[in-house]
């Protein structure tokens, strides 16, 4: 770890977006609904609060000093993504299961995608050049009570009957984490047979079954393909629609407002600013503005000086960057391990 | 992917945006409403169950100008999906509204 600044960011980003845009609205739909009541909620707090105790002071053995910035980011990103396994149980998986009308549509209307009075506002930390460890403070406040927030409503849901843990584990671990490695799989066949290609931007729902990849329940997957006049880029304006399913969370700049407007408006020097990627003047930048309805993947080109790669070996050269078209895939001199 | 029977516009049409009302979907971004495009590619009605209720009008995608949706010189390309219903023919909104915008001569 090198760059602290770098990491303090993407950890806020990614927690604000977490907290404001999944779970609040989450909940305030269940409460619209009288699924949960606020009563639920708060008779929950003090026997969470005690078994947290509990846990906390087991934890307490090993305590990290307050000016170990690295150990501290890595321990805030380790509960992050703790935080986030919880928050995605609480999706709708469990409620399709148990009849709650819990839709993905209203979780946007409740966080007011479509109408600025519903907006939920997210905080902004840091703002005014406090310094790294003042960030980090209240990075780690913040986590901690959206925590017990999300413990609050898990068990509240679970005293209701609504939400069974025994089955939310089960969807949870069968769903199996969909990752990049989905998207190496379906790139280096795509570029290694021509046939699968051509059925692949056809229609990818079905073609990447063929690779025993389920695309996931959303909408409709697309494939773009660039070449040597077309360059293609997602972005989703309105929230940030991502092919989750297929693979995995969108980076944490995928969901930021500074991605959004800015590479709709000025691809080109946007791409060049934010990500140091330089699209050849050849070539014309074809943004694609996604919805929930069809969700993007972008088909990069294949590397120069790959002809005696594997299939496996030309996996490892795609990033989840080159997937949304804002870098190349990697060059096989430049590869990781 | 195939275009679909029974839909209403067809790939290389000009279409204009409408502007979110009761009438059309949500999901159309700002920036697009009221703008011209062309039609590239018909999905037919997306099922999307666990993201809206009932079964939204047919979807296309629309390819609009950058230079064009934000009045600068940019030479890049912009594809946004709207559904049917927030979609008219270009040609009889652009003559009643005298829209600034040039109409794309491609359909």
């Amino acid at each position: 770890m090198h760059d602290y600044e770098a990491h303090a960011r993407a950890l806020d980003a990614d927690l604000e977006y977490y907290y404001t845009k999944r779970l609040m609205p989450l909940v305030l739909q269940l409460l619209r609904r009288r699924y949960i009541d606020l009563y639920d909620l708060t008779d929950k707090v003090s026997k969470k609060e005690e078994q947290r105790e509990d846990e906390e002071r087991k934890k307490k053995t090993t305590t990290i000093s307050p000016s170990d910035f690295e150990a501290r980011l890595r321990s805030l990103e380790d509960q992050l993504d703790e935080f986030v396994k919880g928050v995605s149980r609480l999706g709708p998986g469990w409620a399709a299961f148990r009849n709650v009308n819990i839709l993905t549509n209203d979780t946007r209307k409740e966080r007011g995608d479509y109408d600025p009075f519903f907006h939920v506002t997210q905080k902004k930390r840091g703002e005014g050049g406090s310094d790294l460890r003042t960030r980090i403070d209240e990075i780690e406040r913040d986590l901690n009570n959206y925590r017990r927030i999300l413990d609050t409503v898990t068990l509240a849901l679970e005293s209701k009957g609504l939400l069974d843990p025994k089955v939310s584990e089960r969807l949870h671990n069968a769903a199996k984490y969909p990752s990049l490695l989905n998207g190496s799989k379906i790139v280096a066949r795509a570029w290694t047979d021509p046939a699968f290609k051509e059925r692949l931007l056809a229609n990818a729902r079905e073609a990447v079954r063929e690779l025993g990849i389920p695309p996931g329940r959303l909408g409709q997957l697309h494939v773009v393909e660039n070449n040597d006049s077309i360059h293609n880029v997602i972005v989703c304006t309105l929230c940030s629609c991502y092919p989750y399913d297929l693979l995995g969370n969108a980076p944490w700049w995928y969901k930021q407002d500074r991605y959004k407007t800015r590479i709709i408006a000025d691809p080109r020097n946007t791409l060049e600013k934010m990500f140091k990627f330089r699209v050849s003047p050849k070539k014309k930048i074809l943004v694609h503005d996604s919805t929930s309805d069809v969700r993007y993947m972008v088909l990069p080109e294949r590397p120069k000086g790959t002809s005696k790669l594997s299939e496996e070996e030309l996996g490892k050269l795609v990033t989840r960057e080159c997937l949304i078209g804002v870098g190349e895939p990697l060059s096989p001199s430049s590869k990781k391990n | 992917m195939i275009p679909k029977k029974g839909m209403k516009f067809k790939i290389g049409d000009s279409v204009v945006v409408r502007p979110n009302d009761a009438k059309g979907s949500e999901r159309i971004p700002k920036y697009i409403q009221g703008r011209v495009g062309r039609v590239i590619q018909c999905y037919g009605r997306v099922q999307n169950p666990l993201d809206h209720r009932g079964v939204y009008s047919p979807l296309y995608s629309i390819e609009f100008k950058v230079s064009e949706l934000f009045d600068n010189n940019s030479k890049e390309l912009l594809t946004a999906d709207v559904h049917e219903d927030s979609l008219e023919a270009a040609a009889g909104v652009a003559t009643k509204k005298k829209s600034k915008k040039k109409k794309r001569g491609s359909s």
